[in-house]
């Protein structure tokens, strides 16, 4: 079992067994082009993207999901929603800035499975919501002036299906 | 520090994966949408989110699109849906109001569904696709499970869907006849026979095509086996799809290397799939529809023949449909072109209903009910086009349509097939005179035969000009009864009549399941129909008592004497094509009358809920 560092943008220093970081496909891909690190001493993969609290997250999620069979995106591309697992649903109890971070992490990492759930987390907190409701759960500040809002809530009144 | 991070921060095509989520409906995204500017912009601006709506909202139009898309690209499908909602809303309204219209016809004539024309037709106005969003509705509608749907709208959609799948599908006969021979396929014919016959569901030629594909893959691993250096397996796939999409006009192999071939698909289709004559169920419309035969493993001569040759021919073989009266075979030739004497090459005919033997003058058995061998008495017969292929599946249509076994939905069946024939063989006035009985028996419009009957009459080249002439003076007289002139009669109860519209009743002696539809104080038919059908003679209370008009679950419809129905202590859904005509939905005890029901029996809902209070 080889380990790599990896540096977040905090300049905490990581030590992760190889097939966890390469759930992210960036880290992979750096890897392939730089090559393996050889010795110990070797200089820790920087992340500057990526805060040190939000990379333990990352890494304890990628650690939990190392062994998951890959996502095929051929085999069914419109169905990639499947329920969230109640791991994840336990270790996305978490503040909304940070659901976001990790949202933001998961997209600059190349973490698909991280990058899914994480999305429909967001997805279920939108469902079944009016406009001013959205606003409140993801405190949007709503810069639309009266009139402006009346005219934009007519012009997309067609989506109404009864 | 995590705190600061709002959704607004995320970049746009996260936002974008957020909201392509499968489980957030297109009025959630937009509703997304409208809560700030910025995010108003982006998300409406996104066609990638769009299309992925669309197609989680109607998967099954994707076959549409990407046929389409080959000649039209889509840039704004925030657009498409607008117009696929809207389309619907259109046809959902034009649908309400049907029942009060109709409520008391059972067919409806071509011109009576006119509102509809600019909901789906692209030259009265419609959007290019409105007919596939159309379409894709009414299945839904149609589709939606028993309990606790609106039956009377599903029993309207089916009537719609009929209309403008014929309508549609006219066209794309006009084209079929209109291709070279070539491009003539007789499997492309047989779907279309196939999509007109079944309008509530949905037959692509893809699904077809991949049906057919799968056997010749069969096929084609059995080959293996035997025969794995096989020329067929270094053939080029331009060369496969040039056979699965053009008639070829001779055999691609060598004669042993032929014979492999139809060896190897005899093997796969007759013993391993199995497929076989229908000697059973020979008069069953199923047979004759190629969806039904590939699924179902069992056809008559014509369908089989056409699987055995669409398959022959993605593998380089060459067969020709032979049609003999009252049987049809499929005939093989070693050589078909630059022949320097015809009778010398070897043939024979493959017999598919009779898993596909291959018979000579000499190995001809007698076949069903032809006294003497086909083959001997019509032995120099030539192939059948595809127009005339197709023209024999839909007589067979008509003949399976005109069984009594049937009776759910016979007349709707008939119907189509007789139409169908009228388009295939538009101056036929045999089969016009037999559309224009049945428009007279169901008090339809008969203006447009009227039509094709004037210009038979003055096409002089036609032999039919005489026939024309005499229907043309049969229909002299008659007029379509116009639906709004009807009023509904309301019904009053009295004492006498014990049971109420919408009760599920059996029939005391036949035993057989049923639905009130309606009830008289007493018999109200012809003393001769009394004495003829009904054996009043036999009820102990005579025809001095409420009759009741019922649908049975057996299709049919009955008119029968209260002493003869009693009430189920296990009633069901009564399977009956017309159920939806009078009744809005299924409860289980009983079915709730429609609205233009309930207003001819306006008190027949409390003497229906007192009685099965008390029963159930």
């Amino acid at each position: 079992m080889t380990n790599i560092k990896l540096k977040s943008s905090d300049d905490q220093v990581f030590d992760v067994d190889v097939k966890v970081a390469q759930c992210s496909i960036t880290i992979k891909t750096m890897l392939e082009d730089l090559g393996m690190p050889e010795e110990e001493e070797d200089e820790p993969i920087p992340l500057p993207n990526v805060s040190g609290s939000v990379l333990k997250k990352v890494l304890e999620w990628a650690n939990y999901h190392k062994d998951d069979p890959p996502i095929n995106e051929d085999e069914n591309p419109e169905k990639r929603t499947d329920d969230i697992c109640e791991w994840d649903m336990e270790f996305l109890k978490v503040d909304q800035g940070t659901l976001f971070e990790l949202i933001l992490s998961a997209n600059y990492l190349d973490i698909k499975g991280l990058l899914d759930v994480t999305c429909k987390t967001v997805a279920n907190m939108i469902k079944g919501k009016t406009p001013e409701e959205i606003r409140k759960t993801f405190n949007i500040k709503n810069d639309f002036s009266p009139i402006e809002e009346d005219q934009v809530r007519k012009e997309n009144e067609w989506c109404e299906e009864k | 520090m995590a705190e600061d991070v709002l959704i607004t921060f995320l970049p746009n095509e996260v936002i974008e994966l957020i909201l392509e989520n499968e489980s957030l409906s297109i009025k959630d995204a937009i509703n997304f949408a409208l809560t700030c500017k910025d995010l108003h912009r982006i998300v409406l601006a996104s066609n990638k989110l769009w299309r992925a709506k669309f197609f989680q909202r109607w998967h099954l139009l994707k076959e549409v699109y990407i046929e389409y898309e080959k000649d039209c690209k889509i840039n704004n499908w925030l657009n498409e849906i607008q117009h696929s909602i809207s389309s619907r809303k259109a046809l959902m309204h034009q649908l309400s109001l049907m029942p009060v219209k109709y409520y008391k016809k059972q067919e409806l004539s071509h011109s009576e569904f006119k509102d509809f024309d600019p909901l789906f037709r692209p030259e009265k106005g419609a959007y290019p696709l409105a007919y596939h969003f159309l379409v894709d509705e009414l299945i839904n509608i149609i589709e939606c499970p028993t309990i606790r749907c609106n039956l009377t709208n599903k029993y309207y959609a089916y009537k719609v869907i009929r209309y403008i799948k014929q309508n549609y599908l006219m066209d794309e006969w006009h084209k079929f006849i209109k291709l070279p021979a070539q491009k003539q396929l007789l499997e492309l014919g047989a779907t279309l026979v196939a999509q007109w016959s079944q309008p509530e569901i949905h037959v692509s030629y893809s699904y077809i095509s991949g049906m057919l594909d799968s056997i010749v893959d069969y096929a084609k691993r059995v080959l293996k086996e035997q025969y794995p250096s096989h020329p067929l397996f270094t053939t080029s796939p331009e060369q496969l799809i040039y056979w699965k999409e053009n008639n070829i006009d001779d055999n691609q192999w060598s004669t042993v290397e032929t014979k492999q071939v139809m060896a190897a698909l005899c093997e796969v289709m007759f013993n391993r799939l199995g497929f076989h004559g229908n000697n059973e169920m020979y008069y069953n419309s199923e047979n004759s529809l190629i969806n039904r035969v590939l699924e179902q493993k069992h056809g008559i001569s014509i369908t089989l023949a056409i699987v055995f040759e669409s398959i022959c021919r993605r593998m380089g073989v060459k067969c020709e449909p032979i049609t003999f009266p009252s049987h049809f075979l499929l005939q093989w030739k070693e050589k078909y072109t630059n022949l320097s004497n015809p009778d010398e090459v070897e043939n024979f005919y493959i017999d598919v209903f009779n898993g596909g033997q291959f018979l000579t003058r000499r190995n001809c058995p007698r076949l069903g009910d032809v006294s003497k061998c086909p083959i001997e008495r019509y032995d120099r017969q030539n192939a059948s086009t595809a127009i005339n292929v197709v023209g024999r599946i839909v007589s067979n249509l008509e003949v399976a349509a005109r069984q009594r076994t049937q009776l759910n939905g016979r007349a709707a069946r008939l119907r189509s097939a007789l139409e169908l024939l009228h388009m295939v063989h538009p101056h036929d006035t045999v089969v016009i005179l037999h559309l224009a009985r049945f428009y007279m028996l169901y008090r339809m419009d008969l203006s447009k035969l009227v039509t094709v009957l004037t210009c038979i009459q003055k096409e002089s080249e036609l032999t039919s000009r005489g026939p024309a002439n005499h229907i043309l003076h049969m229909l002299q007289g008659y007029q379509m009864v116009s639906v709004t002139e009807e009023i509904i009669e309301v019904k009053k109860r009295t004492p006498e009549v014990k049971y109420a519209i919408g009760m599920i009743m059996k029939h005391h002696r036949h035993n057989y399941m049923c639905v009130i539809t309606g009830w008289d104080l007493k018999c109200e038919v012809s003393p001769e129909w009394i004495i003829e059908f009904l054996g009043v003679e036999e009820l102990n209370s005579g025809s001095n008592q409420p009759f009741y008009s019922v649908f049975a679950d057996d299709g049919s419809s009955q008119y029968v004497a209260q002493e003869n129905l009693v009430m189920t202590t296990n009633p069901g859904w009564v399977d009956h094509f017309e159920t939806g005509r009078y009744f809005v939905e299924f409860h289980g005890t009983h079915y709730l009358p429609n609205n233009e029901k309930a207003r001819e029996y306006p008190e027949d809902d409390k003497v229906r809920q007192k009685l099965l209070s008390k029963y159930l």
